[in-house]
């Protein structure tokens, strides 16, 4: 048995030899170990029998049976002493003389061959051991990617909105697991990203502008008769108000359709079903109709939810396509890199006017946000009270492990003023800014915002930007003060 | 003949191979040559069978059985076998006889077959009917004639011959009358040296006298101790598998077997392989039968069981072939110990 065995594990190993798979030595040895623990188990359970003894010395000895018969004679037999006191004479017999030592050389020196030769082959380094150590390599890269997308699908909400992308990033997934090649992975997961990014169309960014907008300013400033920072929804906040409108006065409600028509104004590109339901709210007011303006409030609230659940989708959408993105990045840096480790790549995604920031080490994901400028419209995704451009493309240089990521540059910075030091009283006075103190719309469609109403927002989004951002303390200064100087000519603003 | 008065003696497994040894050398006063076949006859003695001997005429076979009958003061019956003989000649007859008085009564004169060694020279001569008789005499060791059942003496043997050349006007026994004989033996023709001594012990005046070794009783003790002898498991087993081996229908069975063969032995000849078995195991001194002396017995106790085909007879194959063939197609059994002998 040694040497068959011996044999099939030797060609089992031998598979390691001509493909660059893994699996051929771990099998031969443990086959051979396997048989060769068996058999010493069952040379040390299996115990002969004393018949088998009792023949095998009978035939060694030439007893005639003299020591199986005194096994099987039965003790009442008359001739059982005879038969137990022959078969006793025998007892001073040499063992090995009945029991001669059968060794078969060839067969020893055959599985002592083949041994040698199985363990040479599963010790010794073979051709295919560059290639195996790549492809390990390569799968390794692979299963982290898995582990990654992993994370992203459970932090998904796969029974609501999210559940779609879940299944989408499964199925990315599965597709992985299926051990597909290096380029094949890389294939799979830039068509995913290409795939979610193609949703994040100019239509979901306006949307977000309209919808993350409109909540911004009815948290900041909440529509009449409802309490500052109540932390209600933008929804919330209309439903409510559609329930409230006997309670107000005829000025209340003058200024109310007002802020509602103005809160229209800010919708219509992005989300233009809000726009027209808040647009028939306002007019309604103005005409003194309260239940068509508290019905018109209803849809305005419905679809404004809407909105927010679709742009709360498209953020799973954009954080997912990043995701997939930076993934797909590791997965290429690993590739070039052989087996060296892969920096991270920043990338920015976005549209419009802004500042990107990445990161340059590990795996660097941008996104940027842009402040409109706040003398004039706010273009891109958004247009309102609050816009939100898009950063421009981050560029990190993640080869050089000491050195940072570099800041994007974005196309065009917002400007304020040409000095670090701004001059509050000039901005308070200058015809840019002090034109920007009413709402009005434009001729060419655009809608101009006022400054007072933007700069608290712009601010926030600018502090919580320094709080992401790695920069120089007097870099977080020269914007600290920037908006400082801003707000004081805001409020020295005629 | 000496006086057959002997001193009671104990049969044990020790003397009972002296006694045969004493009684094989007295014959062997007598008979030249022919080991072979005495020890056959006396191996079918001891096993209380029948047995069946081939040989032509004037090789002693006769003379064999006498001195025999002398050897262990057995009387002897000789059965000459011809087409008119019948039943009645074999086993006896009713006669009527008259008394002093007057009165007439049937009484019943024994045949030849009421002793204790019985020649049955040529039987094949005789009509089935009478061999039938003779056979069934053999087989139930009683006669039984005008309904009473009368038995024969015990021991009891009948040594049966077959002339095999003449062929003409013969009655070969069927193949069930040949099972009922324990053994076949064939008589050969003697060797030069053999028969240059018969010569001189034959044509000179001086006959030599036999003495009695053993008495019946003796003899009927060596008889009853034969089937006490033990035999272990595998020993039994192997004579079965010797047995099975004859039949042509057997896996086990030797491709000749298979070609020549249209009956195997019957139980008749498992059972005569191990009585004989056990008798020649004492014989040699020992108290167990051995595969050994299973296998020696293959000859004599299965070859003449086979009923062979035309084809063995146009090939000239005959059961002794055959049945060395068995012996070589079934060797003995190892022990299933990996590297013993």
């Amino acid at each position: 048995m040694l040497p068959f065995t011996f044999a099939g594990c030797l060609a089992i190993a031998l598979i390691a030899w001509a493909l660059p798979v893994s699996w051929p030595e771990t099998v031969a040895a443990a086959s051979a170990a396997i048989v060769l623990v068996g058999l010493l188990v069952a040379a040390a359970i299996m115990r002969l029998t004393d018949h088998k003894v009792a023949r095998a010395l009978d035939r060694g000895l030439a007893t005639k049976d003299a020591l199986t018969t005194a096994l099987d004679v039965d003790a009442a037999n008359p001739f059982s002493p005879r038969i137990v006191q022959r078969a006793e004479a025998f007892g001073g017999a040499d063992v090995s003389t009945a029991l001669p030592m059968q060794i078969d050389g060839r067969r020893w020196a055959v599985s002592a061959v083949l041994g040698a030769l199985l363990v040479g082959a599963i010790v010794v380094g073979n051709p295919q051991d560059d290639d195996r150590r790549e492809i390990a390599r390569e799968a390794d890269l692979v299963e982290n990617v898995i582990e990654e997308l992993t994370e992203t699908v459970e932090e998904l909400d796969e029974t609501g909105p999210d559940a779609e992308l879940a299944a989408e990033l499964e199925e990315l997934i599965s597709e992985l697991r299926s051990e597909p090649s290096l380029d094949e992975a890389l294939a799979a997961l830039d068509a995913t990203a290409d795939e979610l990014d193609d949703r994040l169309d100019a239509e979901t960014l306006a949307l977000r502008a309209a919808t993350e907008g409109l909540e911004q300013t009815l948290d900041s400033s909440p529509l009449a008769g409802l309490p500052a920072g109540a932390d209600m929804t933008a929804d919330v906040q209309l439903a409510a108000l559609g329930a409230s409108l006997d309670g107000l006065n005829a000025a209340e409600v003058a200024a109310l359709a007002e802020r509602l028509a103005e809160l229209a104004a800010t919708q219509g590109a992005g989300d233009p079903e809000t726009a027209d339901a808040l647009e028939a709210a306002a007019e309604a007011l103005e005409a003194g109709d309260a239940a068509a303006a508290s019905a018109a409030l209803s849809a305005a609230s419905a679809s404004s939810a809407a909105a927010a659940a679709a742009n709360a989708g498209a953020r799973s959408v954009e954080a997912a396509a990043a995701s997939v993105a930076a993934q797909a990045s590791a997965l290429r840096e690993g590739q070039g890199q052989g087996q060296g480790q892969g920096q991270g790549q920043g990338q920015g995604q976005g549209q419009g006017q802004g500042q990107g920031q990445g990161e340059g080490q590990g795996q660097g994901e941008g996104q940027g946000q842009g402040q409109g400028n706040p003398s004039g419209a706010v273009t891109g995704g958004g247009s309102g009270t609050s816009g939100q451009g898009g950063a421009g493309n981050p560029v990190g240089d993640g080869i050089d492990n000491d050195r940072p990521g570099e800041r994007g540059t974005a196309e065009t910075a917002a400007t304020g003023g040409s000095s670090e030091i701004l001059d509050a009283a000039a901005i308070a006075t200058s015809n840019d800014f002090t034109e920007t103190q009413t709402n009005r719309a434009n001729e060419d469609g655009t809608v101009t915002v006022a400054a007072r109403d933007v700069v608290t927002d712009y601010e926030a989004r600018a502090v919580d930007a320094l709080e992401r951002l790695n920069l120089a303390p007097s870099e977080a200064s020269t914007v600290e003060s920037y908006f400082d100087v801003l707000r004081e000519g805001v409020d020295d603003a005629p | 003949m000496s006086d057959n008065s002997l001193p009671s003696l104990a049969i044990t497994p020790e003397n009972y191979a002296d006694i045969a040894a004493a009684i094989e050398r007295e014959v062997g006063r007598v008979i030249v040559g022919q080991h072979d076949v005495v020890r056959t006859v006396l191996l079918a003695l001891l096993c209380e069978g029948h047995v069946l001997l081939e040989g032509v005429p004037g090789l002693g076979k006769t003379k064999l059985l006498k001195s025999l009958a002398d050897v262990i003061a057995v009387e002897f019956g000789r059965i000459q076998f011809t087409p008119d003989l019948m039943p009645a000649d074999v086993l006896g007859t009713q006669v009527l006889e008259q008394d002093e008085s007057g009165r007439r009564s049937f009484q019943f004169r024994e045949g030849p077959i009421f002793a204790g060694l019985v020649l049955a020279d040529e039987i094949n001569r005789a009509t089935p009917k009478t061999q039938s008789a003779l056979l069934e005499a053999m087989q139930e060791r009683a006669v039984t004639v005008a309904g009473a059942t009368r038995p024969l003496p015990s021991p009891f043997l009948v040594m049966a011959t077959q002339n095999p050349i003449e062929q003409e006007g013969t009655y070969p026994l069927p193949e069930a009358q040949l099972d009922r004989f324990l053994f076949k033996a064939r008589v050969p023709f003697p060797s030069g040296d053999d028969l240059y001594e018969i010569m001189q012990r034959t044509t000179g005046g001086y006959e030599e006298a036999l003495n009695t070794v053993a008495g019946t009783d003796q003899l009927q003790a060596m008889i009853n101790l034969t089937r006490s002898v033990p035999a272990a498991d595998h020993v039994t087993r192997h004579a079965v598998d010797l047995v099975v081996a004859t039949h042509p229908d057997s896996a086990t069975a030797p491709p000749e077997v298979q070609r020549y063969v249209r009956v195997g032995a019957s139980p008749r000849g498992g059972q005569a392989l191990l009585l004989g078995a056990k008798a020649a195991a004492l014989l040699d001194g020992r108290p167990s039968a051995s595969i050994d002396d299973v296998r020696s017995m293959v000859e004599r106790a299965l070859a003449h069981r086979l009923v062979v085909g035309y084809e063995a007879i146009a090939d000239g194959v005959d059961e002794v072939t055959l049945a060395h063939r068995v012996l070589e197609h079934v060797p003995a059994p190892d022990s299933g110990v990996r590297g013993a002998p």
